[in-house]
């Protein structure tokens, strides 16, 4: 973990936003510690069904893939051009106008100019000019395009797990291009190879089998809303009786299971428990579909349609 | 393929805007501009010889008429020009038109045909046929 | 470097014309064959492009929104930034594609002192839209090559463009403000840093290329002249499929005749495509009404999920003892 927080002037004065001397294709990816998440555990993807679970440690160079990992990424490259009107557009389009450029908080905030969001989706798009278009195939670097290596994959997964998919770039690009779009669809791919983040697997495991991303068990969340019946109780004298999993009730109330775990998020928790008390709503909780936020864009739109069923389906 | 409707619309309002000046001009026949040099005053000359040769003119005649109008207006040279033994007047009324008086069939011919429109004319009083 | 091969590139086009017509003397091959080719090539280039765009499905709307959802009737709503319907969208699209109106809002950030800042960067805002729209300005006036009698409203916009009445034939606006927008995005693109980083040899020739037609438009129509009688009747004759080449026009024409033609055929195989792409943008084309209509995926595929009761047959005895309801017991 970090070895001390760092202070204000520390991180401001290391920022640059000048690009380094070196074109982007010369300068190497340096996964240094801190600036990338852990591989995610085998036990998150087998979960869920994801393929390559194994121990891996990104910092290692030998990151454990299928011999025939290149096939796979490009292979599912292709399939997604044509299945996202998008990820298709989105290459094209680009005029390299750089109005995204310092827009991206992840290029505010280090400098590292491969966080710009133009650059962030030249990595990718480099390959796909090599791979999927004629004039890469035929004019090579000239055209824009380079080969998928192990070390551009590697940087690509770097890159595009520093993404959080906020969508500010699309908000000042000409034609709205998304680079959350594009990082949803390559994290699709690399989930493939089994490159995700322990960060990101967690939850997306624990809103698979439990429900909820902190991965709450049943009688947590009713022990922990419990505690805040107790709380409300001290302040105002009223004991609310929430309901669980209570079949015909006319609403199904579903929140953000931070809610139900953090401050700021239990005073939350509690103001709506009285609000509803209050207003005399005929809702019940949900401990099987217990989160609000969906996960699964962090990974793939599969895992987003798979965790959403949970909501529909308890409605 | 997904959207068609619009997409195609949009398409061919594409390529109706693009290959607009290919189908506004079928069945037309656009003639080539002829200037005439049928006038009255030039029919009577021995020599018909302008300021300078009918190549040149084509392409700088503009660039003379404000070369003349700077020094004459301007500078206030109004010494006239000697061309093969004929004098002529730096001016357009006077010089030029002397002998092209016919303006809509030497000077409009080109002009038309090629969609120029001198500002001379918003302050040069023009009655046509006049010698 | 990019630069130095993209500007290579453009000479090279300029020295191919100049030979092809001073040494060779092929006046059909580049005033007849080539424009033709070209010309067909940016049409079936463009069609085939949007079409391969459309072939791909649109699975969910994502459209990008900046400002407040519609909800209750007595909140105030974005209707351009977050459009609900049709109308939001078309509104937002005409804004974007005549005022370009996402690049008015752009920002530069800066570190003052440790603190991040941003002030209002307007600069690429307005030489977008000064090269666009005196692009389209030359274009509008080049048709009076093309047409034989020429239209009002053409001499109409040749007026109001050399307003300004300075030198013969007089200077007409567009033309030199086209040049003057391309040259400041080549500026920008050189100075600015991050802009400089990320480009490529397909950024500059582009720039090369339109401020090379400019300029050999601009050294044709003011410094070298040509017989312009005799180039209308080529391109007339161009227009009515004739293809009547008369000899006499000067190699600076076919110079820049030849630049448009590789600007043509470059088109649709480059970033140029940002024209048609804008319109299909699902970022900006779509309203934000997820909640109000039922979007179903296309290829709606068939996912594993963890149904109630699997998760009840991993808790059910913790389900009980805490007093949840349960399906079985």
């Amino acid at each position: 973990m970090a070895k001390g927080t760092p202070k204000p002037e520390e991180l401001t004065s290391s920022i640059d936003y000048n690009p380094p001397a070196t074109g982007w294709r010369e300068t190497p990816v340096d996964f240094k510690e801190g600036t990338f998440c852990h591989g995610a555990r085998p036990s998150y993807l087998q979960d869920v069904g994801f393929p390559n679970a194994r121990e891996w440690a990104p910092a290692d160079s030998d990151w454990k893939l299928p011999e025939n990992w290149k096939e796979i990424f490009l292979e599912a490259m292709g399939e997604r051009l044509k299945k996202y009107r998008s990820f298709q557009l989105f290459m094209d389009i680009c005029v390299r106008c750089g109005a995204c450029a310092d827009k991206c908080h992840f290029f505010i905030g280090t400098g590292d100019p491969k966080n710009m969001p133009v650059l962030r989706a030249e990595l990718i798009r480099s390959v796909y000019r090599k791979y999927f278009t004629t004039a890469g195939k035929l004019l090579g670097k000239n055209a824009g395009a380079r080969e998928l290596t192990l070390d551009v994959l590697k940087e690509l997964w770097y890159y595009y797990y520093q993404c959080t998919e906020c969508r500010r770039c699309s908000v000042f690009c000409p034609y709205g291009i998304d680079q959350a779009e594009i990082t949803m669809i390559v994290r699709e791919i690399f989930n493939l190879l089994g490159l995700n983040t322990d960060w990101i697997a967690g939850p997306v495991s624990n809103c698979y089998k439990k429900g909820n991303h902190l991965g709450l068990e049943p009688h947590t969340i009713t022990s922990n809303i419990e505690y805040l019946l107790d709380d409300i109780e001290e302040i105002t004298g009223i004991r609310i009786e929430p309901t669980f999993n209570r079949k015909g009730a006319e609403i199904l109330f579903v929140t953000p299971s931070g809610d139900l775990f953090g401050d700021p998020g239990t005073y939350t928790a509690m103001g709506y428990l009285m609000l509803f008390h209050e207003l005399g709503l005929d809702y019940t909780w949900s401990t099987y579909a217990s989160e609000g936020g969906n996960f699964g864009f962090f990974t793939s739109m599969d895992m987003a349609k798979r965790l959403n069923y949970k909501k529909t389906r308890q409605a | 393929m997904y959207n068609g409707s619009k997409i195609i619309i949009g398409l061919i309002i594409f390529l109706a805007i693009a290959t607009f000046p290919f189908y506004s001009n079928i069945g037309k026949s656009a003639g080539v501009p002829m200037p005439d040099t049928n006038t009255p005053v030039i029919n009577g000359l021995d020599k018909k010889e302008c300021v300078a040769s009918a190549e040149y003119m084509k392409k700088e005649h503009m660039k003379v008429l404000d070369e003349w109008r700077d020094e004459v207006v301007r500078e206030g040279k109004r010494d006239v020009i000697n061309v093969g033994g004929r004098v002529f007047e730096k001016s357009l009324q006077n010089g030029c038109m002397q002998c092209h008086s016919n303006k809509s069939r030497f000077c409009d011919e080109c002009h038309s045909y090629a969609g120029v429109k001198p500002y001379c004319w918003d302050c040069h009083h023009f009655k046509e046929g006049r010698i | 470097m990019g630069i130095f091969f993209s500007f290579f590139m453009v000479i090279l086009l300029v020295l191919i014309a100049y030979f092809g017509i001073a040494a060779a003397g092929l006046h059909t091959l580049f005033g007849i064959i080539i424009p033709y080719a070209a010309f067909v090539t940016f049409c079936i280039g463009f069609l085939l492009k949007v079409i391969k765009w459309g072939r791909a499905p649109v699975p969910f709307h994502i459209p990008t929104t900046c400002g407040q959802q519609m909800t209750l009737p007595w909140i105030n709503y974005s209707k351009l930034d977050n459009p609900s319907s049709t109308s939001g969208v078309i509104g937002r699209m005409i804004l974007e594609v005549f005022c370009f109106r996402s690049l008015f809002r752009n920002l530069k950030t800066g570190l003052n002192n440790g603190n991040i800042s941003y002030a209002s960067d307007k600069w690429l805002w307005l030489a977008g839209l000064a090269f666009h729209y005196s692009f389209a300005v030359v274009l509008i006036r080049h048709l009076r090559f093309f047409l034989e009698p020429v239209p009002a409203l053409i001499n109409t916009i040749d007026s109001l463009d050399g307003f300004l009445q300075v030198g013969v034939p007089h200077f007409l606006l567009s033309g030199g403000v086209l040049l003057i927008a391309a040259l400041y995005l080549f500026f920008r693109r050189t100075s600015n840093p991050q802009v400089r980083y990320i480009s490529l040899p397909a950024d500059y020739f582009p720039l090369f290329l339109i401020a090379g037609i400019a300029l050999s438009g601009i050294i044709m129509r003011y410094i070298s002249k040509v017989d312009i009688i005799k180039v209308k009747q080529l391109t007339v004759s161009l227009a009515e499929l004739k293809g009547n080449a008369p000899e006499g026009i000067g190699t600076i024409f076919f110079i820049h005749l030849f630049l448009i033609c590789t600007l043509l055929v470059y088109f649709p195989f480059s970033k140029l495509m940002h024209m048609g792409g804008i319109f299909l943008s699902p970022t900006r084309n779509l309203p934000n009404d997820s909640r109000i209509k039922r979007h179903i995926n296309p290829w709606n595929p068939e996912v594993k999920v963890h149904t109630y009761e699997a998760y009840e047959n991993d808790f059910r005895e913790k389900m009980k003892g805490a007093g949840i309801p349960v399906e079985k017991e």
